[in-house]
């Protein structure tokens, strides 16, 4: 409203076109003063707010001609939106001022037109200059403009209570200081906020097809900025506009029940809209179109907006910084509405405008279209980012909502660690879809508003609801793609952790182990990924450990050798190895195992082989205790029971069962998982029916099996794990003390296929999740395979041997201690080899007798001893016999012949001769041991008597640089091989 | 197996025609080198790419280097001549200061000193003095004759003087002249002078030395050394052959050396520089005996594309260097960045300490 009011002022007093531009270069500038200073802003905040808050939005601002008015304009809109945050304000501003501009544009109109002819002339040229010069600066500005705006629509609505012609009044004023160096203040005044509202006019002219939509806007952004000014005048009224605009917020679709002032407003508002059309299209559309434009594009942003500025309000003095933020946040949020409606006032305003208006509504357009571009690329952006982070208020979008959607869990170990909180992936979902519909609302009233404002509620709304839909429509598919993919992300990983589910379900002693077993499925994270069914796998792992235990029962069966029961638990706790945790745990275990091991008797394998059985970690710890001090036996076939979930069969049938079986998951375990196929080939390579087993299996089955079933793949990295501890230990431990005893058994029985089978197997385990091992397992399945048809207690006795060679490839890769290694090798004689090897070398350092010599301390140096060295090297050279064979030169000739004498390679063959060396001091040691030498011979020793300058030393041998500096006394071209802190190419200089 | 002595190696320094800005660097071609300093084809050193410093003119050269890696020592010690370990640290520290008359108390003993021309020249003159190179059979080749005469200038009040076996020579080069490039037109290509085109960096010049030795070979008579008088293989032993094409004597090295040493006087020393042969008493360069002799134990491959490429060019007399030129092509230059020194003091002190 008070733009169009100024506008006519203006138009009355004819400002020059000097003028005009003046007070748009002046209103930039005079931007960042006034905004900080709340009174200075009012004035300019009339001729620029209503542009420069909605070109705020950027790019639109800057490429529209009327840059600098905009500036301005953009101000008293930004501080129009805080104002219109606080709601009601807006509104009833918004339709009061379009009224009243109506009103007063009827009666006015002649004036305007005449006046807004010049104007538009001078915009034109001006809104390309400013174009040109100020896009960025402009931009700058623009959002202080913002803030005297918000002002400004306090005093509108003021204004619109009281009178048309205070508005008038109020917007010369204003005006008139804003362009303090135009003689005439109306003139230079209105030059400014013609220019501005005729630009984003255009614009939204162009993108919008309503032409009521236009001219409403047009009213909101009018209305700011009367306003500032009038706020700049007196307070007390932008605190009654307030106080209406909440009212108007309360009942935000004000169709036409809207209050006096907005009556009164919307007579102004109809005068204007007549003057656009009638006369100069192009000055009253530029003031319509800044208001409206200002208006819209504070609309989507006002929820952000708004909120801060609700708060400002109620601290009724606003922070210049505070106001500076919010201009800028609302500024990138606010770009993609405005244009969108300065192109739709565009085109409207084109149709009446003059042929300059044309172009400069084209001009406008390609830029605003530009802007617009970015702008909504932008807006997408913050939107989408905007949802995640800010679950209820929608209002605040800022960068840092997206970011943190963003960081959500998308590595593994989140995943893993997510399932632990789990609540957060759900919450998000939600969170963005009430962020959807809070946005969604804070968009619609805003351009209720709007539509309040202008006489066509109908037309407002529906322009509203257009760039509402198109905000929510961009907003929702990339809200929605965001959302969809987080709760699928969040199914995804739900699904994949089916531990979660299970660990709720179980008890709480089930669920501790489930726990464990989940650390257990941070390993195996990567199978659960495959997709590939963990059952499958558990029935590998299941099925390996039936033939384990058959074949142990066989072997105890046929023959009651206690080797055969141990070498199972090796293999088994090899295979736990396989998980990377369990290193890290080795060690612990390692220690308990050995005393275990040392507490364990020969009968103690059976006990261990329990042990190794056992799945879980802890009561394998525990049974091994119990089983090392009591030898329980029956234990071990009940933890193996459990790991078998397959059914229980006769003896002869579970030969031929679990071959089959044992193929069966190979084939699978191959293909699923290296790790998992890695274990169950070795079990299936120990396929020996036992009846036992089954009895015992059972009742395993009916504890550990089930918590199993639900996380598969953890049941089997679990039993893995607990294998590979027990065997650890068992194999440790027997290999220390039944080692000799192994021996002497197992040579004979061992075949040979069996070990590369164990030291396949052992390869899968130690990297685990190594490409490699895939090949490796097939073979070992192979291999497996036909060793496991004919079962025999033999065979078994084989797979012990295979176990052993496995622990060798162990070794290298872990930390076992070569004993395990030394009993598959061998037999009992060469693990007591290996034991006294390590020791011997520690003997050897002993000895050694230096010979001292007691030299003159100067001979320490290098260059004390220089002169008798380098002539000794070079007589030493000199008396080098010639060579023979003219390919191998001596070093005599190589000198002569100009080589590149290679340093280090010199000093090596200098030093093999003896009187070639240098001395360093003999330390007490070397003394004290080259006198007992004396005594022994019945010399003297060797003392030096302090300040004689002599020294007891011991000869050393040359080194390197001594024989460089050598080279050089007898210009001998001399380098060094390579120098350690640079390039060979260093030595050569 | 190691190569033999290069047919040529040598050191230049090159002086900027448009600025007084000078650059130290070694080639086993010289005038490939200068035509890649100057821009006429890839390769120069990133110092010289400076267009506004472009044409360089190669005012003097020294030769004889008996290896790459001599060439590279000498011209590293060159470049950096304060920093250089084959003079003493004292004595450089000294030099230092002396050179730069400005000093400002030796900021940093590591910074290479501004060099001027003359700083540039003394260096070489008290580089060609110093223990590790003063036996070198190098000599020096002047083309500018300013520098020359700036050379003269200062040298005469230099206290130490060069040994006498080093020759000091100067043949004018023409100043380089811009040659328009016939592709393009520009006229940032520059000619090389002739003198320094032909500079020869083949072998011709032990050419008619190769062939004598190899018809002594080819007798396969039963020799005898010349100054110890005891049997002689010249094809499994290392025996030296007098490059006199009359004189069929034959030498031990291990003889000939301590014979040449005795001659020089200079019985601290190893590796003689010249003497006189002991059956024709032609003064021979020890340079010139070595360099046919490790043509003849590790050249092969170069003897015989000396003799395949003549064979070859023979009908068209073209100069034998321009038949050895594509071989030469193969070696890289070696260009000393002029910041080593850093790298190198450190290794230095670790040999000095």
């Amino acid at each position: 409203m008070a733009g169009a009011t100024y506008d006519i002022v203006v138009l009355s007093s004819s400002p020059p076109d000097s003028l005009h531009v003046g007070p748009r270069a002046l209103s930039p500038a005079s931007p960042l003063e006034r905004r900080v200073a709340m009174p200075a802003s009012p004035l300019r905040s009339l001729s620029p707010p209503p542009i420069p808050k909605r070109a705020v939005a950027g790019a639109s601002l800057s490429g529209s001609r009327a840059a600098p008015v905009p500036m301005g304009v953009e101000r008293g809109f930004a501080t129009a939106r805080s104002l219109l945050a606080d709601i009601s304000i807006n509104d009833r501003g918004l339709s009061a001022i379009e009224e009243a501009l109506e009103s007063r544009r009827v009666p006015t109109g002649p004036e305007n037109t005449i006046k807004a002819s010049k104007p538009a002339r001078k915009r034109a040229t001006k809104a390309t200059a400013v174009d040109e010069d100020a896009a960025k600066p402009k931009a700058k500005p623009k959002p202080r403009g913002r803030k005297p705006k918000t002002t400004s629509a306090e005093k509108v609505t003021s204004n619109a209570s009281n009178a048309e012609a205070t508005a008038t009044t109020s917007s010369y004023f204003a005006k008139l200081p804003g362009a303090d160096v135009a003689a005439s203040t109306r003139e230079p005044a209105a030059a400014p906020p013609e220019p501005k509202p005729r630009k984003p006019r255009t614009k939204k002219a162009t993108t919008d097809n309503g032409e009521i939509q236009t001219t409403i806007k047009k009213v909101r952004v009018t209305k700011p900025r009367g306003a500032t000014k009038i706020t700049k005048k007196v307070q007390e009224k932008a605190a009654e506009v307030a106080s209406a605009h909440f009212r108007s917020r309360g009942a935000e679709h004000h169709t036409a029940g809207l209050n006096q002032p907005d009556t009164t407003v919307a007579g102004g508002q109809s005068a204007r809209v007549g003057d656009d059309t009638i006369w100069d299209v192009p000055l009253s559309p530029s003031a319509r179109s800044n208001g409206p434009p200002k208006q819209r594009p504070p609309d989507p942003d006002d929820p952000l907006d708004l909120d801060e500025a609700v708060s400002r309000r109620r601290d009724w003095t606003p922070p210049p910084d505070t106001k500076r933020q919010e201009i800028l946040t609302s500024s990138t949020g606010k770009e993609n509405k405005p244009v969108a409606e300065k192109e739709s006032f565009t085109s409207l305003l084109s149709g009446y405008s003059y042929a300059r208006m044309e172009t400069q509504s084209q001009k406008s357009a390609s830029e605003t279209a530009c802007t617009e571009v970015t702008g909504a690329m932008k807006r997408r952006r913050l939107e989408l980012l905007d949802l995640p982070n800010h679950q209820v208020a929608s209002r605040q979008a800022s960068p840092e909502k997206g970011k943190a959607p963003k960081k959500k869990p998308r590595t593994i170990t989140d995943l893993v660690t997510g399932q632990y909180a789990p609540q957060q992936p759900l919450p998000d979902s939600p969170e963005v879809s009430s962020d959807f519909f809070a946005r969604r609302t804070t968009p619609v009233p805003k351009t209720t508003k709007v539509s309040l404002n202008d006489m066509a509620d109908e037309d407002s709304t529906k322009v509203s609801k257009k760039p509402v839909r198109k905000r929510s429509t961009s907003k929702p598919a990339s809200k929605p793609g965001e959302a969809k993919g987080k709760p699928k992300k969040t199914s995804a990983k739900a699904a994949a952790k089916p531990k979660l589910v299970a660990e709720t379900l179980l008890s709480p002693a089930s669920a501790l182990s489930r726990l464990n077993r989940q650390d257990v499925l941070f390993g195996t994270s990567s199978q659960l990924a495959r997709e590939e069914s963990p059952t499958m796998v558990r029935d590998l792992q299941n099925a390996i450990r039936e033939s384990e235990q058959d074949a142990e029962l066989r072997h105890s069966l046929a023959s009651n050798d206690a080797p055969a029961f141990a070498a199972w638990p090796r293999l088994q706790r090899i295979e736990g190895r396989r998980a990377l945790w369990k290193a890290s745990s080795r060690d612990d275990e390692g220690h308990t195992l050995e005393r275990q091991s040392v507490c364990l008797p020969e009968p103690d394998r059976t006990q261990d082989f329990p042990l190794v059985i056992d799945k879980m970690p802890e009561q394998s710890d525990d049974s091994f205790l119990d089983i090392n001090d009591f030898a329980p036996p029956p234990q071990a076939p009940i933890s193996i029971s459990s790991d078998l979930s397959t059914p229980p069969s006769t003896v002869v049938d579970d030969n031929a069962v679990t071959a089959e079986a044992r193929a069966a998951i190979r084939s699978p375990c191959l293909d699923m998982d290296n790790f998992l196929s890695c274990p169950p080939p070795v079990a299936g390579s120990k396929e020996v029916a036992v009846e036992g087993h089954f009895l015992k299996s059972s009742p395993f089955r009916d504890i550990n099996d089930f918590p199993r079933d639900l996380p598969p793949s953890n049941q089997p990295v679990d039993s893995s794990f607990l294998d590979i501890n027990d065997f650890i230990l068992s194999t440790r431990t027997p290999a220390a003390n039944t080692l000799p005893t192994l021996a002497s058994t197992g040579s004979p029985k061992k075949p040979r296929d069996r070990p590369p089978k164990s030291q396949s197997a052992i390869r899968s385990r130690v990297p685990a999740s190594a490409p490699v091992r895939v090949p490796k397992k097939p073979i070992a399945h192979a291999q497996s395979s036909t060793a496991t048809s004919p079962s025999t207690p033999r065979k078994s006795q084989n797979r012990f041997h295979s176990i052993e060679a496995i622990l060798d490839s162990e070794d290298d890769e872990a930390l076992s201690p070569t004993p395990p290694r030394a009993r598959p090798l061998a037999h009992s004689p060469p693990l007591p080899l290996v034991f006294d090897t390590t020791p011997n070398p520690a003997k050897d350092t002993a000895d050694g007798l230096v010979p001292i010599y007691r030299i003159p301390e100067t001979k320490l140096t290098f260059d004390g001893i220089r002169p008798t060295l380098f002539p000794a090297l070079t007589s030493l050279i000199r008396s080098l016999p010639p060579s023979t064979d003219a390919s191998k030169p001596s070093w005599h000739e190589k000198i002569l012949m100009y080589d590149a004498i290679v340093a280090e390679d010199f000093t090596a063959f200098l030093n093999t001769h003896d009187h070639i060396h240098t001395y360093k001091r003999a330390t007490q040691k070397q003394i004290k041991a080259w006198n007992k030498e004396l005594r022994a011979r019945r010399e003297e020793e060797m003392k030096v008597v302090e300040g004689e300058g002599m020294v007891l030393a011991v000869e050393k041998e040359i080194e390197a640089y001594m024989v460089q500096k050598w080279c050089e006394e007898m210009s001998v071209c001399c380098v060094f091989k390579e120098r350690k802190n640079g390039g060979a190419r260093k030595g050569l200089y | 197996m190691e190569k033999p002595i290069p047919a040529f190696y040598c050191c230049y320094l090159l002086r900027s025609k448009n600025r007084k800005s000078y650059y130290i660097g070694s080639t086993p071609n010289p005038a490939r080198r200068l035509g890649q300093h100057n821009g006429s084809s890839k390769g120069g050193a990133k110092r010289t790419s400076l267009q506004t410093k472009r044409p360089w003119e190669m005012t003097c050269i020294v030769t004889g280097f008996p290896s790459k890696y001599a060439a590279l020592q000498f011209e590293w010690a060159w470049q950096n001549t304060h920093a250089t370990r084959h003079i003493d640290r004292d004595v450089r520290d000294a030099r230092v200061e002396a050179l730069q008359k400005k000093t400002k108390a030796t900021p940093s003993r590591r910074r290479r000193p501004p060099m001027s021309l003359e700083a540039r020249l003394k260096n070489l003159h008290f580089l060609l003095g110093v223990r590790s190179f003063s036996r070198w059979p190098l000599h020096v080749r002047f083309f500018a004759p300013d520098i020359f005469t700036t050379w003269e200038r200062h040298t005469a009040k230099m206290a130490s003087k060069l040994r006498a076996s080093i020759t000091i020579q100067l043949t004018p080069a023409d100043s380089p002249a811009p040659i328009a490039d016939p592709s393009t037109g520009d006229m940032t290509v520059f000619k090389i002078p002739d003198v320094i085109q032909a500079i020869p960096v083949a072998y011709e010049d032990c050419k008619p030395h190769v062939e004598k030795v190899n018809s002594l070979v080819e007798e396969q008579r039963p020799r005898s050394c010349g100054v110890c008088s005891t049997s002689l293989s010249l094809s499994s032993g290392l025996a030296l052959v007098c490059p006199v094409a009359t004189c069929r004597s034959t030498c031990h090295l291990h003889c000939l050396s301590i014979r040449f040493l005795a001659e020089e006087g200079s019985q601290d020393a190893l590796i003689p520089i010249e003497g006189t042969c002991p059956s024709c008493h032609t003064p021979l360069k020890w340079s010139t005996l070595m360099k046919e002799l490790s043509l003849r134990t590790r050249g092969q491959k170069e003897t015989e594309a000396m003799f395949k490429i003549k064979r070859r060019r023979k009908p068209d007399a073209i100069s034998e260097s321009d038949a050895m030129e594509p071989q030469e092509l193969g070696e890289e230059d070696e260009d000393l960045d002029e910041t080593w020194m850093e790298d190198v003091d450190d290794g230095e002190a670790v040999a000095t300490t």
